[in-house]
């Protein structure tokens, strides 16, 4: 898998922004995980630089660091128990030709792996596709996009490619990009690390939709609490912007390209949800049509993606283009952390845990999509992934000893805590299957026939999705529900 | 046989539940249901706005035409598509339905629900929910019109939708998220400390009662809405302000019970104020005037009551002996037939031009400057072009408070659809809100900001050569008049910052695109801060002066609109009830003059009749004996009190005719007794020329009769004993009296209660019954063919300046509360509440310096006399002004300080500037009253209005 080779305008590029930076450096993985173990306090006492950078997705190794010199890229883990001998090696180049984490291709190539500067970024193949679209006419771009099946990584993967035709379509009107990067939901932290290990590789993804769809305008929506993916994110911005970037020095129309932040909650990740926080109103979602692709943010024509789906679409001209997914794994596994899975008909869960280091045996199932998700059972962990079932991709590894019921119930109180209270199938609905979950005497009828009124009548997604992983656990472990005796001293 | 004619609309057909119905193109489900006639529920969908898609209540299941499963969705906002099969009865979507509803119900208190959630839960076969009632609190009473209580709520959104969608007040919202969501206000303080103005626009969308209001029930809450044996809803045009707004009155065994806006309605849209929807009840108090009054035992006598006949007979024959020396006052709230009737006795019986009106004291000055200048003195535009104009300028105008529904509008306009606002006002009005440019001058001073405006438009060539040329006279004179007046120099004069002058100017004459990018105009909109000035006509011409040099009037989202203040101050005008013009406002040197004497059969008078403010000097002076007032109470709303008092009490004979005891009632020889709107018929003209129908719902109290009959009968016994020919004033109804106008006037010639029963109000000209109306004057030429520019110059900002004895300036108008002297909003318990005491507005540091605090009961002096008042310590004002509402209440009354000051081409007093100052209580009147000749403030007057022997 190689990319594409650089265009005139990105070699010129490249050469004004060179890289100056000695042969061997240390790049320190600091952002949220890393600093919150001590990653700005490991005492380096070697011969080599030391850069700070972001996560590289190895959450299970922080505090990290990686050592780089030319063509060699090596991780060392858990340097809270100090700066092993092996580092210092390395950094003499004494060490195996080995890389660490997942490949050197694909949406995570630069992630955590960069030291920041649009340099280095460049250095690294960043902008090469923006470069050749920019050369592009605007449906040879879309093609790419089909012909690389790029999908919505947001959980829905509807077809970039149809969604950027319907903008595109409206020819004559001021369209606008929203950006989702609200990533509210628990477990899942891919979006936060891209913009904080790799903001230009958003940034690249966002010229080339924009490109495609003959868009001028364009807004991020990150995450109100995420204020290091935000601030990182406007460094990369303001430099991007300072190198011409946004402004036609690669080819391409100029793009203005600003950042928004909710005050939170779940059910701003919802795509209309965010329409209204940009616009001011309150966070809650509309009904639909119309479709933002026809009157979205301010009634204008609206291409919205997930911050994921940008940067996949930074690999479109890659050959072939990768087909991978960012599953960040988290719960009961030895290695936690975020990683690129090929979905490429090769890869199994069994896979995926066997990199995270899980014993076969002591997964008593994966939670698949938080609280809008599912319940995924050993006997599904050898079949090929597929990319539409992962979804968003957020998943947690749940133990032998994990309550399920507790986890259920836990489940159903955010949904009811995150409903926006629009609409009455979910914000009543969510509370009142809480109170069924809670209630030993409950009748399983009753909750199905509830799940079904929130699936059907609900306005958005949260609703509509709020019963799965209810119905998901009923159905695979029916012996947690069984109704009990109230324990002692408990209310009657 | 008919015709068929062909379908404009492009439409289709759909089945609903198997009957196919026609819909037009973009209609929704929910039109396809309800033209099937099939009962939805549809909790959430508000009266004319967009859906909500909230409530989820009205889930029904659709097969396309292509065939494919049936997909339940919600009908509201779902649009029909062509050949859909709809089904509503479908097993799965009454399941999903009942599901919701039974969610729904389940929030109420009783898990029963209520109101229109409970009937359609009981439809679908609950008699109450299946999980356990869990209400949400709090409970609100704090609003004195109505009640939140959210164990009532169902969290359907209208009432916010109507607080911030319809009427952009913005006080209410849905506060917390998820289990915690409940309707507030901000930061979930008290209702009543919000900036909710009552208008019970919330009241009127909540579907179960949880907003209800504390007296009466509305219609969609009560439960009750098949048994409607008792119940009665009349259409009605609304008695208090100029916009005009369309209500629909329930009644229940003969009392009032809720008040909806019309959503029809044109002028209002469904909207209506605080006093519209909760302000009828005066018309049912206890102590409306129910049988004639007769003073007995001369002037120290009491009035007591009599017969109809004692009574109109001694009025009678009071009126023939005062011939020469009479005067007729009309009322503005009254009808145009009430109006007509009365000019008409006036004229034809009494042979005089005395008869004027209310508009003496509002707009006089803007129909004389109108008149002169494009040839008519109404409103150029509809209320629609504001909304669709690209800047709004609003001059003198407390919008909010005088003309809710319109500020509503306005507000709209900028909040919606992106257009610009200017205020110019001395005081930070809440429209401020939204504005993008406040300019403050001083009072008095705006001929020279506007002359400003003019300049920086001419200077900076954003002035509209081609019509200019095509379309007005007088421009080069005026030119060079305005040359002179730079930015700079209007900031000298008035205190506006030039560069916010140059702004403006800008913004005026460039109106701001849309968001299409599209070319808009620029609406002017002015009030009395315009008029009630003794340079009121120079402001008004030069704020016209802008219009025509920017070719701002006669098309699409511009125009020039004086709003007019009372319910038909508008139509009283057009009647006839002004002492210089027969009604239609034709001349009395024109052929109008013939056609009225041979259609009245009488020789009518030629010579101009009194001005209202000048009637008092002809009182004083001995030369007017006898009034004749209708539906008014200038012991209140004129200037200089203590010497309007003198003037009636100077009287031979006063008759008054209203609704209610006043002021001026109690001063009375004779008082009679009138119908008020809620009793009778007839027809009001709004601000934009609307003319509307009013109906009665009500019995008229005791022996109130129309105000129209009265004076028919007054004019029968005039006619009696001066041994005339008895005739012109038998009316068979109002609808009679409205064919006889219209065969009179040409500008309503096309109009009758009938069709305007058919068609709703329609604004004039409407020239002949084919004619659909007029909603823009003036688009092909002026009514005087070509607009004339008139030169004015910024001349003494007002007959009084703050001195060192009065340091402050006064002004006044009105509040939201009440209406004009508070005759009868102070009979609406809720309206007194709001505003029970009159209270003096203050900038903090001014009360600070003078040692008062809010609430200090404070004295305000002037030269012709003093009130006590409440503090209220406001930063919407400047330092060195103050504010006071010419409301009467507990007796104290502002126009006991006011000057009565006249703008010499239209008699208008000078209400907006007078000098005050601000002591406590008790604090004797040193020698601040000067001798009467001092005081009187007449023009002309020298320069800064002071005269000599005044210390400064």
């Amino acid at each position: 898998m190689t990319g594409p080779s650089p265009t005139p305008a990105l070699a010129e590029l490249r050469a004004r922004i060179a890289l100056r930076a000695p042969s061997v450096r240390i790049l320190r993985h600091r952002g949220t995980c890393g600093d919150a173990v001590g990653a700005a306090m490991i005492p380096f006492d070697l011969r080599a630089p030391v850069v700070d950078a972001a996560c590289d997705g190895a959450c299970w190794a922080a505090p990290a660091a990686t050592v780089v010199r030319a063509g060699h890229r090596h991780r060392f883990a858990r340097l809270d128990r100090g700066v092993p001998e092996a580092l210092a090696a390395c950094v003499r180049g004494e060490c195996d030709e080995r890389q660490a984490g997942s490949g050197e291709s694909g949406v995570a190539a630069r992630l955590g792996r960069n030291d920041g500067t649009l340099a280095d970024v460049l250095a690294q193949g960043g902008y090469a596709g923006y470069a050749v679209a920019a050369g592009l006419p605007p449906p040879r771009i879309i093609e790419a996009a089909h012909a690389a099946g790029l999908t919505g990584r947001g959980g829905a993967h509807f077809a970039a490619a149809t969604k950027w035709g319907l903008v595109a379509a409206h020819a004559d009107a001021a369209k606008v990009l929203v950006v989702n990067a609200e990533e509210g939901e628990p477990g899942v932290f891919k979006d936060r690390h891209l913009l904080e290990g790799d903001p230009h590789r958003l940034i690249e993804g966002i010229l080339i939709a924009c490109r495609a769809t003959g868009i001028r305008d364009a807004y991020v929506y990150i995450n109100g609490q995420a204020r290091n993916a935000r601030a990182v994110f406007e460094h990369a911005l303001a430099d991007a912007r300072d190198a011409g970037i946004l402004d036609s020095s690669l080819g391409g129309a100029p793009v203005t390209i600003e950042v928004r932040s909710g005050a939170g909650g779940y059910v701003c990740g919802e795509e209309s949800v965010i329409l209204n926080s940009i616009e001011g109103e309150r966070p809650v979602p509309r009904y639909r049509p119309p479709y933002a692709t026809d009157a979205g943010l301010f009634g204008r024509p609206t291409l919205i993606h997930n911050a994921e789906t940008l940067c996949a679409a930074t690999t479109i001209f890659d050959s072939p283009p990768p087909p991978t997914k960012l599953v960040p794994l988290s719960g009961d596994v030895p290695r936690p952390g975020l990683y690129e899975v090929p979905v490429d008909g090769n890869m199994t869960w069994a896979g995926v845990l066997a990199m995270a280091g899980a014993a076969p045996g002591r997964v008593q199932a994966l939670l698949l999509g938080g609280p809008s998700g599912r319940f995924v059972l050993p006997g599904e962990f050898d079949a090929p992934l597929e990319m539409h079932p992962l979804g968003a991709g957020g998943t947690v590894v749940l133990g032998p000893r994990a309550d399920i019921a507790r986890i259920t119930r836990e489940l159903a109180a955010y949904n009811a805590r995150e409903s926006c209270g629009e609409c009455t199938p979910c914000r009543e609905g969510t509370q009142r299957l809480l109170e069924l979950l809670e209630d030993p005497a409950t009748n399983r009828d009753r909750i199905d026939a509830l799940i079904e009124v929130m699936t059907a009548a609900s306005l958005c997604a949260l609703g509509g999705m709020a019963g799965r992983p209810v119905t998901s656990a009923l159905a695979a472990f029916p012996e947690a529900f069984e109704p009990r005796a109230p324990s002692e001293g408990s209310a009657p | 046989m008919t015709l068929d004619l062909p379908v404009r609309v492009p439409s289709f057909d759909v089945t609903v539940d198997g009957r196919a119905v026609r819909v037009p193109r973009g209609a929704m489900i929910l039109e396809a249901v309800d033209a099937a006639q099939v009962d939805l529920p549809r909790l959430c969908r508000p009266d004319a706005r967009a859906p909500l898609g909230a409530c989820r209540t009205c889930l029904v299941e659709v097969e396309g035409a292509g065939g494919g499963g049936a997909r339940l969705v919600a009908a509201c906002h779902t649009p029909a598509a062509e050949g859909a099969s709809i089904h509503t009865d479908g097993e799965r979507a009454q399941r999903i339905r009942r599901g919701v509803l039974d969610l729904t119900i389940g929030m109420s208190r009783d898990g029963a629900g209520q109101g229109t959630a409970a009937r359609h839960a009981r439809a679908h076969g609950l008699a109450a929910s299946s999980y356990r009632p869990r209400p949400r609190a709090p409970r609100d009473e704090t609003n004195l019109f109505f009640t939140l209580d959210m164990a009532d709520c169902i969290l359907c959104g209208r009432c916010v939708d109507a607080c911030q969608r319809t009427q952009h007040i913005g006080a209410i919202g849905i506060n917390g998220r998820g289990p915690t969501a409940h309707v507030g206000v901000a930061f979930d303080a008290a209702w009543e400390d919000s900036i909710c103005t009552s208008c019970g626009q919330c009241v009127s969308q909540c579907p179960t009662g949880a907003l209800m209001p504390k007296r009466g029930l509305p219609a969609r809450a009560s439960g009750r809405e098949v048994e409607t044996s008792s119940v009665t809803e009349t259409e009605t045009t609304c008695p208090y302000c100029g916009v005009g707004c369309g209500l629909s009155v329930r009644v229940e065994n003969d009392r009032i019970a809720w008040v909806d806006g019309m959503p029809d309605n044109q002028s209002s849209q469904g909207m209506t104020c605080v006093k519209g929807r909760f302000g009828l009840e005066f018309a049912q108090s206890p102590d409306r005037l129910t049988h004639p009054l007769i003073r007995r035992g001369g002037k120290g006598g009491a009035l007591e009551r009599s017969t109809w006949d004692e009574a109109l007979d001694l009025v009678a024959r009071k009126f023939v002996a005062s011939l020469g020396s009479f005067a007729g006052i009309a009322s503005a709230k009254a009808t145009n037939e009430d109006g007509y009737v009365m000019q008409k006795f006036v004229r034809a019986v009494m042979g005089t031009n005395n008869i004027d009106h209310c508009s003496r004291l509002c707009h006089a000055p803007s129909v004389v400057a109108l008149q002169e200048m494009v040839g008519s003195g109404a409103t150029s535009n509809s209320y629609a072009d504001y909304d669709i104009a690209g800047t709004l300028l609003v001059v003198g105008s407390d919008t909010a408070q005088n003309h809710p529904v319109i500020a509503s509008r306005l507000r709209r306009a900028v909040e919606d659809r992106g257009a610009a606002m200017i205020v110019v006002n001395p005081i930070r009005i809440d429209l401020c809100d939204v504005a993008e440019i406040h300019l403050q001058p001083h009072p008095g001073t705006d001929v020279a900001l506007f002359n400003a405006m003019a300049h920086v438009i001419l200077d900076e060539g954003l002035w509209d050569a081609a019509f200019v040329e095509a379309r007005t006279e007088g421009f080069e004179a005026w030119r060079r008049v305005v040359e002179q007046v730079t930015p700079e120099e209007a900031e000298r004069r008035c205190g506006v910052p030039a560069d916010d002058i140059r702004r403006a100017a800008r913004l005026y004459a460039r109106p701001r695109p849309g968001r299409d990018g599209a070319a808009r105009g620029s609406c002017l909109i002015w009030g009395m801060g315009v008029t009630q000035h003794t340079n009121g006509s120079d402001n008004a011409r030069a704020l016209i002066n802008l219009a025509l040099l920017t070719g701002q009037v006669g098309g699409p989202g511009n125009g020039i609109s004086p709003l007019r203040g009372q319910n038909n101050v508008q139509g009283c005008s057009d009647s006839g009830c002004l002492p210089n013009s027969l009604p239609g406002y034709e001349p009395y040197d024109g052929p109008a003059h013939a056609k009225y004497e041979a259609a009245w059969g009488v020789d009518l008078p030629r010579a101009m009749g009194m001005q209202s403010t000048h009637m008092i000097d002809a009182m004083v002076e001995g030369t007017l004996r006898t009034m004749y007032v209708v539906g008014e109470n200038p012991l209140i709303s004129d200037p200089y009190l203590a010497h309007t008092r003198d003037a009636f009490a100077s009287l031979d004979f006063l008759v008054v005719q209203d609704i209610f005891m006043h002021e001026t009632a109690e001063m009375a020889d004779v008082v009679l007794p009138a119908a008020s709107f809620a009793e009778k018929y007839g027809t009001f003209t709004n601000s934009e020329r609307r003319v509307q129908l009013v109906r009665p719902f009500l019995p008229a109290p005791g022996e109130a009769r129309e105000d129209w009959a009265i004076t028919a009968e007054i004019a029968r016994r005039v006619q009696r004993i001066l041994e005339r020919p008895v005739h012109g004033f038998d009316y068979a109804g109002a609808g009679a009296i409205f064919d006889e106008m219209a065969s009179l006037m040409p500008i309503i010639a096309g109009l009758s209660h009938g069709r305007l029963e058919r068609e709703g109000g329609l604004q004039w000209p409407v020239p002949d019954d084919g004619h659909p109306g007029t909603p823009t004057l003036f688009e092909a030429e002026f009514a005087s063919g070509r607009g004339r520019f008139i030169a004015v110059e910024q001349g003494p900002p007002a007959a009084e300046l703050p001195s060192r004895r009065f340091p402050y300036t006064l002004i006044t108008g009105r509040s939201l509360y009440h209406w004009h002297t508070g005759v009868i909003t102070r009979r609406v318990p809720g309206l007194l509440g709001q505003v029970p005491v009159v209270a003096v507005d203050m900038h903090p540091a001014d009360a600070a310096s003078l040692g008062f605090a809010e609430g200090d009961a404070v004295q305000l002096a002037t030269r012709r006399g003093e009130i006590v008042a409440e503090l209220h310590v406001d930063t919407r004002m400047r330092r060195g002004e103050l504010f006071v509402p010419f409301v009467q209440l507990q007796g104290v009354a502002v126009n006991f300080l006011t000057n009565d000051a006249l703008d010499v081409p239209s008699g208008i007093p000078e209400f907006k500037a007078c000098a005050v100052r601000v002591e406590r209580p008790g604090t004797p009147a040193r020698a601040g009253r000067g001798p009467r000749e001092q005081r009187k403030g007449r023009a002309p007057v020298g320069p800064g209005g002071l005269r000599p022997g005044d210390e400064r």
